[in-house]
């Protein structure tokens, strides 16, 4: 299996520093890590689901893939070659697209939905017969009428902008698309909707997806592989089917206990995560889960996890995978 | 853009039209500017025609607003002064708005040293205090009316630049910007076609509602000597020579005074009703 793009040994730190004269002249920064050792690998025509809490750094992940976010070290390679000068993201951005957490304010609120589908297009100088045209082959690609392009983004509905996002990212003929939350906001019937076309859109374009989410359900139904991130650390990578039949971290295995279970005898609340997600800036030494682990020992708090394989593709950051807390 | 505006614009004339102060404000600062365009086809006599004989003269049907210490026709004096303190205010108003803009947008999406260097600057002029530093650039530039401009754009530059940077700031970090430079967007088409559409709106209306000060600012400088020389016609100079002659003739102030204070009335008035009918959360309250 190939990789449409692959990251390896990515790290993000971010700089907290003053906005004034004096500030930037002194150049006295805090630095908070927020991203470190994240290897993912997408390949063409795969859907990878990023799963992780609020504050994990998924979003950070997908700006700093698409180099909106500048990274402190690590390689990423898209298509066999080096990402790194700006170039080379120039590049990587004709043939992959981003599609933001909330579709309405991710649109230029004073354009209309016909220009802003084909801006793409515009910006890449592509030859364009027609701007109408190609704006309605668009829109209808994703399955909303042609007069939608007269509309304003405040006009639309939340299914809707999500629509008009697709259809901008389908703009460029893109390898991959970086979805943030994908179904944030809608409804059930409309995130299945969205979800569809999205699963068409891989099978008829063979596009390569990542989906952000924190929707376990979702990734479990659509997407091929998986990766858990917690506190800007990757815990466990796999094929989805592997990883929710044999969840080797712990904390994988809470996250899927959590899922609520149409028979609520089955769930597992031995399972259930205690506490909450500690601070970025006072982040737990050792591996970044032990304080909320049920199987943390001594050396969790000590020793940084590396990489382990695991049969069926999969990939873990535990001291002690797939062992089974002791039942009482 | 127009599309954006003939979208608004059928609203934002219903809005307009149901607050009667903003429509009194709106026919003032019409008659105003009629006034200006055609003064030489409304002022009965030539402005600045000496009739010594003739001075002091009350109101009359030969002299509707009587005659100054020069025997001039006020009525056509203030006339041709409309032309003057329109003319300046929107000179100075426009060039003010159209540099803070372009500085506001440099600040607020430019690189951050370039920033705190421009915001210095900003802060820097704006801790002046405005008279003194007006009477310190006429004394060195001598009074005329382009010095007139161009203190005032001085002045006034530092507000609307502030203004943009801030609403530039909280663009620049919004989901849009970031969505079009994931597109590769260059920083020229950002400004131009996504951030300048969306804070030129807010921008019209501040500098609608800051055409009353400096149409005071202008009279006000006048009305000292450093500002129109006479004798050029204008609102403030026609109220000095009141109040020089005062025992004389005391109309001629009120002859100054009125056109000047329904001015700024009719701009202040129109300015606060577009901008209510521009912020959607007042039109709320209209609609109920």
């Amino acid at each position: 299996m190939t990789a449409l793009y692959e990251v390896s040994k990515l790290s993000v730190d971010l700089l907290a520093s003053g906005n004034g004269l004096c500030a930037q002249l002194i150049q006295r920064h805090l630095t908070i890590n927020i991203l470190q050792d994240i290897d993912i690998s997408i390949a063409a025509g795969e859907i990878l689901g990023v799963v992780g809490e609020s504050g994990s750094g998924k979003t950070t992940l997908a700006r700093s893939m698409l180099g909106l976010q500048p990274v402190s070290g690590g390689t990423m390679c898209f298509d066999g070659r080096e990402v790194a000068s700006r170039t080379d993201f120039s590049n990587l951005r004709r043939n992959s697209a981003f599609m933001f957490q909330d579709p309405v304010a991710s649109l230029s609120p004073r354009m209309k939905v016909g220009a802003l589908v084909v801006e793409p297009l515009v910006i890449q100088r592509r030859p364009m017969a027609n701007a109408a045209e190609k704006a309605k082959e668009l829109l209808e690609r994703v399955g909303l009428p042609a007069s939608i392009a007269g509309r304003f983004p405040h006009e639309l509905s939340g299914g809707q902008a999500r629509r008009v996002c697709v259809a901008r990212a389908l703009a460029l003929n893109p390898r991959l698309v970086i979805a943030d939350e994908p179904t944030a906001g809608l409804d059930v019937s409309v995130q299945g909707e969205i979800l569809n076309l999205m699963t068409g859109l891989k099978k008829t374009l063979g596009l390569a997806f990542m989906i952000i989410t924190h929707n376990l359900a979702m990734v479990r139904h659509v997407s091929d592989r998986i990766a858990i991130l917690y506190l800007g650390r990757l815990m466990e990578t796999g094929p989805t089917r592997e990883v929710f039949a044999r969840p080797a971290h712990p904390y994988t295995r809470s996250l899927i206990a959590s899922e609520p279970q149409p028979d609520p005898r089955k769930r597992r609340v031995d399972l259930a995560i205690k506490g909450e997600i500690p601070s970025v800036l006072a982040r737990p030494p050792g591996c970044a889960f032990h304080t909320r682990c049920t199987l943390a020992q001594q050396r969790c708090k000590e020793e940084s996890p590396l990489p382990q394989s695991l049969p069926g593709g999969r990939t873990v950051r535990c001291h002690f995978p797939e062992q089974q807390p002791s039942t009482t | 853009m127009s599309s954006v505006a003939s979208l608004h614009s059928r609203s934002v004339w219903r809005t307009l039209a149901a607050d009667p102060l903003g429509l009194m404000g709106a026919t003032l600062v019409g008659l105003f500017v009629l006034m200006a365009l055609f003064a030489p086809l409304l002022a009965p006599y030539d402005p600045l025609k000496i009739d010594v004989a003739n001075k002091f003269a009350g109101a009359s049907l030969k002299h509707l607003a009587g005659t100054d210490q020069l025997g001039r026709d006020l009525l056509s004096r203030i006339i041709y002064g409309a032309r003057t303190a329109l003319g300046i205010s929107l000179l100075a108003t426009g060039l003010a708005g159209a540099i803070g803009l372009l500085l506001g947008l440099i600040a607020g999406y430019g690189p951050r040293w370039l920033d705190a260097i421009l915001v210095l600057c900003f802060d820097s002029v704006s801790s002046l205090p405005m008279i003194m530093f007006a009477l310190a650039v006429i004394t060195v530039l001598g009074p005329s009316v382009t010095t007139l401009v161009l203190v005032i754009v001085l002045i006034s530059i530092p507000g609307y630049a502030r203004f943009i940077r801030a609403q530039t700031l909280s663009l620049a970090r919004s989901d849009f910007i970031m969505a079009e430079r994931v597109m590769d967007a260059s920083h020229l088409r950002i400004i131009l076609r996504h951030l300048l559409p969306n804070v030129i709106g807010q921008l019209l209306i501040i500098l609608s509602m800051d055409i009353p000060v400096v149409i005071m600012l202008e009279a006000g400088l006048s009305y000292l000597g450093f500002g129109v020389r006479p004798p050029t016609p204008s609102w403030g100079n026609i109220l000095y020579d009141g109040y020089v002659s005062l025992r004389q003739s005391p109309f001629m102030v009120v002859a100054a005074g009125m056109p000047l204070v329904l001015a700024t009335l009719g701009f202040t008035f129109l300015g606060e009703a577009l901008r209510d009918a521009f912020d959607p959360r007042l039109q709320l309250k209209v609609l109920k």
